[in-house]
């Protein structure tokens, strides 16, 4: 993030250009595909069959059945219909927060800036997961709160970067140029300035999901995200704790968890690399 | 989890690149530290002040759970008490108050101080965080600084994957899969808690309870102790470890490109007493400024791992309020953690700024 | 140019910044007309405040000090709308045709954006107006949809004077326009702005580093040094004899064509670099790298007497101009 990329159009920065930034895309591309068709190709994951409670993996089950005789697999295929959205709707509550306040705080300087950062800065200060936990816990618990206890915890992260991005970019002449023509400072910043700092934004975002994901299953996991009976990843993992002897039930849900965590580090990396987004 | 914020970008005088030097930085940045660590601290209070007042729909219910709400009484004595029908500062005074005289509030479950229950749990999740800090750095540091003296050989691949994996792994998957692996399947640690019920824990001293058991001259208990910090130490020590080897490798590899090595290349040095030498100590040096950030890491793993692992520390406290709804004890367990990592933060960069001098020297 | 009033009157013009080491005063005091249909050139070497004042100009700089006029009025009184149409008559080309250019926009879309913010006319006159203004400034309607980081310096620069002139401005503002191109394409641009002058009647206020450029585009032109002028006059009488020791060692360090003359010249007369703007030298600022400096030089600040702000402007010794002398 040394200065905002250059080129056009933005988002070819995402482009993936090394084999293992495609692996990591088909995974996630994989996963979201899995989830969209999952009532289509998978048994009811409410079913509850009493007889078959905690059966081992067989060909009627391949990843066998959790202590209330629900198939395992068609519960991890709708899982993702939960998990993956919640780190989505993370990722962008914590966006549509932190990028206008960050850019505001950027552009006008002074007090506001002062506030925000300070703000931000205390929320950074704390450990995120044990502060949305918190969080989560004060609003109750529920999906809303989930996103919601994680986006607080995470939007200052996008104030600083938007607003670094609109401080190295109010300094550049074409920021000058808009503002020589007659633009009112509002037009300057929404229309010329975060156009231009969108790319980078956007693909700190996107190298987020992962971490959002992980951090909506967690909460599901402590029991303050998705209630059961629905089935979500992190939930089921919870669950299926109390039976350690039937490592099916809470392994399988784990490693989808982890298989999509993994491709979006896989993604990243790349980035990483080039001292982008992290 | 949740990755450290981009560093903040100080774009504002891009002219005048007024280097100051880099120790002069520093010691200006731990002064600043230190002034602004109560105002930091009096925010978190603040914070945790507002988030119990404005976010719960009924703060009564929060604090008193369903059963306390039922009782007039008790909901009276609750208004008095947090005096909710003052003005909003004048709570927040009284909610500080309490703070300082060690009130905590009354846990909901357990209706005990949660000020006795945290000091009960918080020294075994220092046990457990530091003991998984030892483990990630002994992983860490040799596997990225292995990795990048072979930069792009098989090994270097193997570990660049299995520490992706490593970074990827949520704490409670990971606990969940050594727990089944290595207690349930091959029986090589212990299982769930700190001691053998049947051992009497020593007494306590500094309430880490291997050093205390070595203390009170109990060797066996020490070792019982150590053999059930295994489980949980290991799976957070690997996760942090894989995140050490990251880091260590990529400053190693962008050191050994630097001017310094190819002058030491010049000098005829070899390979090895170059990274031996001078890169290790460039990588080293990055790394330790990255122990305190990862502490907040450790806390918030702790929760789920102590949770599987069973060992009784803040983080399976935590856990039990946050399924219970036990909203004091996750209030009181939050701000704990909170000013735990902040002290622990800023005691890392005092060592850390004392420690650079010497190392920049050698 | 008689009696008529000056479409820019530039009063006592200063222009700070605050900066971690201290305040620079890049801007100091300075008095500038440019009446209409003229071109004035600003001329001084890198980081002597030419930029800050071209911005000060049209307010993009605060003023610490002193007022700028435009078509009578101080621009300093107005905000909000009357600010920005006021905008629309004077605008300004930038130094940097590689960074003045929004990397988002396309070359239509930066053009049409003035008209957009002042939201001139139908978006089918306005794209008519944008396919004009390329026209005029030598770049077909083939660039409508190309991205700055598509054109070469010469296409961006034309694209930052046709976004300069697509409001109808009265005054352009050229801050360097011709300083980041090759030469050849330089003599284009100048020639491009002489003929929009002709065309349009658009006074320019032309910012240069070398004395050289100026000299066939300019009617009078300013010699600025450390935020202050220290000569100004007519671009003929300035280049025949100039009478600063400043403008004397600007115009022995402009390239000269001739060889022999090149061995001729005089030694430079300024050595060293532009002093500290953050600690100016007292008194005349030039006096560090004047070979005619005497101690009075230290102590009073010389006004501009007769367009010359030197202590010693009438015991200097003759000044023999290499550019004279190689016949242009
Ligand atoms: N935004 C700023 N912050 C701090 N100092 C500045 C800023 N802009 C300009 N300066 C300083 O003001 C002085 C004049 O700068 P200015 O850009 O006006 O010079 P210039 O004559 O246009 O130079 P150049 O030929 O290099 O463009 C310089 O010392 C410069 O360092
Ligand atoms: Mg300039």
């Amino acid at each position: 993030m040394t200065r905002p990329v250059e080129s056009a159009p933005g988002l070819r920065l995402l482009r993936p250009v090394s084999p293992a930034q495609w692996v990591g895309l088909s995974i996630i591309a994989a996963w979201v595909l899995l989830a969209v068709l999952a009532p289509l190709v998978s048994a009811d994951p409410l079913a509850q069959q009493t007889a078959d409670r905690l059966q081992a993996p067989s060909f009627a089950h391949p990843f066998g059945t959790d202590q209330l005789g629900r198939d395992v697999l068609s519960r991890v295929l709708h899982g993702g219909r939960a998990t993956l959205p919640i780190g989505v709707s993370i990722v962008l509550l914590a966006t549509l927060v932190g990028v206008p306040l960050g850019a505001l705080a950027g552009f006008v300087r002074g007090w506001l800036d002062e506030a925000v950062m300070r703000v931000a800065d205390l929320l950074l200060a704390l450990p995120a997961l044990v502060l949305a936990l918190a969080i989560a816990a004060a609003l109750g618990p529920s999906v809303s709160s989930a996103v919601i206890a994680i986006a607080a915890v995470m939007w200052p992260r996008y104030a600083r970067l938007a607003r670094g991005q609109v401080l190295t970019l109010r300094q550049r002449e074409f920021v000058l140029a808009d503002r020589a023509t007659g633009a009112s400072p509002a037009q300057v910043l929404w229309q010329t300035v975060l156009p231009n700092a969108a790319p980078v934004v956007t693909l700190v975002a996107v190298l987020d999901l992962g971490t959002a994901t992980l951090a909506g299953a967690t909460l599901s996991f402590l029991g303050l995200g998705v209630q059961p009976p629905t089935p979500e990843w992190g939930a089921m993992v919870s669950t299926a704790v109390q039976t350690p002897e039937a490592w099916w039930a809470s392994l399988f849900p784990g490693f989808a968890l982890v298989s999509f965590v993994v491709a979006v580090n896989l993604y990243g990396q790349v980035f990483d690399r080039k001292g982008l987004g992290r | 989890m949740v990755t450290p914020a981009p560093a903040d970008e100080a774009a504002v005088d891009t002219r005048r690149p007024l280097r100051r030097g880099r120790r002069g930085g520093r010691r200006r940045s731990i002064a600043r530290r230190l002034v602004t660590l109560p105002f930091l601290l009096l925010g978190m209070t603040l914070l945790m002040f507002l988030i119990s007042r404005f976010l719960p729909a009924d703060p009564a219910v929060a604090f008193l759970g369903n059963n306390g709400a039922d009782n007039q009484q008790a909901v009276d004595a609750f208004n008095a008490r947090y005096g909710l029908d003052r003005p909003l500062w004048e709570q927040y005074w009284i909610y500080l108050d309490r703070l300082l005289h060690g009130d905590l509030g009354t846990s909901i479950s357990t209706s005990r101080p949660v000020a006795d229950e945290l000091a009960a749990a918080f020294p075994a999740t220092l046990e457990l965080a530091v003991a998984a800090l030892l483990i990630s750095l002994v992983v860490g540091i040799p596997l990225g600084i292995l990795a990048a003296a072979r930069r792009s050989s098989l090994f270097d691949r193997l570990t660049g994957g299995a520490t992706l994996l490593g970074v990827s792994m949520p704490p409670f998957v990971l606990a969940l899969l050594a727990l089944q692996v290595l207690y349930l399947q091959l029986g090589w640690v212990a299982g769930p808690g700190r001691l053998d019920p049947f051992l009497d824990p020593p007494p306590t001293v500094t309430g880490l309870m291997t050093i205390d058991a070595l203390l009170a001259g109990r060797p066996a208990v020490a070792l019982d102790v150590l053999h059930h910090l295994v489980l949980p130490a290991v799976v957070l020590g690997v996760i942090h470890g894989a995140f050490f080897a990251r880091v260590v490798r990529s400053t190693m590899v962008d050191a050994l490109r630097g001017d310094f090595v190819r002058t030491a290349r010049g000098k005829g040095l070899s390979g090895r007493v170059i990274v031996g030498r001078h890169a290790f100590r460039f990588a080293l040096i990055p790394t330790l400024s990255l122990v305190g950030l990862t502490f907040g890491e450790l806390f918030a793993g702790a929760i789920t791992v102590e949770t599987i692992t069973g060992w009784p520390g803040v983080g399976r406290y935590m856990y039990n309020a946050a399924t219970k709804l036990d909203f004091p004890a996750v209030m009181a367990g939050t701000l704990l953690i909170g000013i735990a990592y902040v002290l622990v933060n800023l005691i890392v960069d005092l060592l850390y700024g004392v420690a650079d001098p010497r190392v920049e020297a050698s | 140019m008689t009696t008529e009033e000056p479409l820019l009157e530039v009063r006592g013009a200063a222009v700070s910044y605050r900066t971690r080491a201290g305040t620079v005063t890049a801007v100091d005091g300075v008095d500038l007309t440019v009446r209409r249909g003229e071109i004035v050139a600003l001329v001084g070497e890198s980081g002597c405040g030419k930029s800050s004042l071209g911005r000060a100009v049209l307010r993009l700089e605060p003023l610490a000090g002193g007022e700028v006029r435009f078509a009578g009025v101080d621009l300093g009184t107005l905000s909000g709308t009357p600010l920005r149409q006021a905008r629309r008559r004077l605008q300004m080309v930038f130094q940097d045709p590689q960074s003045s250019l929004d990397p988002r926009r396309t070359v239509g879309q930066i053009v049409e954006r003035p008209l957009k913010v002042h939201r001139a006319g139908t978006p089918a006159q306005r794209r008519a107006k944008v396919a004009e203004t390329l026209d005029l400034v030598g770049l077909g309607s083939r660039f409508l949809d190309r991205y700055p980081a598509a054109l070469s310096g010469g296409q961006r620069q034309r694209v930052g004077i046709a976004r300069a002139l697509v409001l109808d401005p009265e005054l352009l503002v050229c801050d360097e326009p011709v300083s980041a191109l090759d030469v050849s394409i330089q003599a284009q641009i100048l020639q491009l702005l002489l003929d929009l002058r002709e065309r349009l009647g658009l006074a320019l206020l032309f910012v240069a580093h070398d004395l050289a450029v100026v000299r066939h585009l300019a009617d009078r032109v300013a010699v600025m040094y450390l935020g202050r002028i220290v000569e100004r006059g007519a671009v003929d009488e300035m280049f025949a004899l100039p009478r600063h020791p400043y403008t004397q060692a600007l115009l022995s360090a402009a390239p000269v064509p001739d060889v022999a003359v090149e061995r001729a010249r005089s030694v430079p007369l300024a050595a060293g670099d532009l002093p500290d703007p953050l600690a100016p030298p007292s008194g005349c600022a030039f006096r560090t790298r004047c070979p005619h400096a005497r101690p009075v030089c230290a102590e009073v600040t010389p006004a501009l007497v007769h367009d010359v702000a030197c202590h010693r402007q009438d015991e200097l010794p003759p000044f023999v101009s290499p550019i004279i002398h190689s016949g242009g």
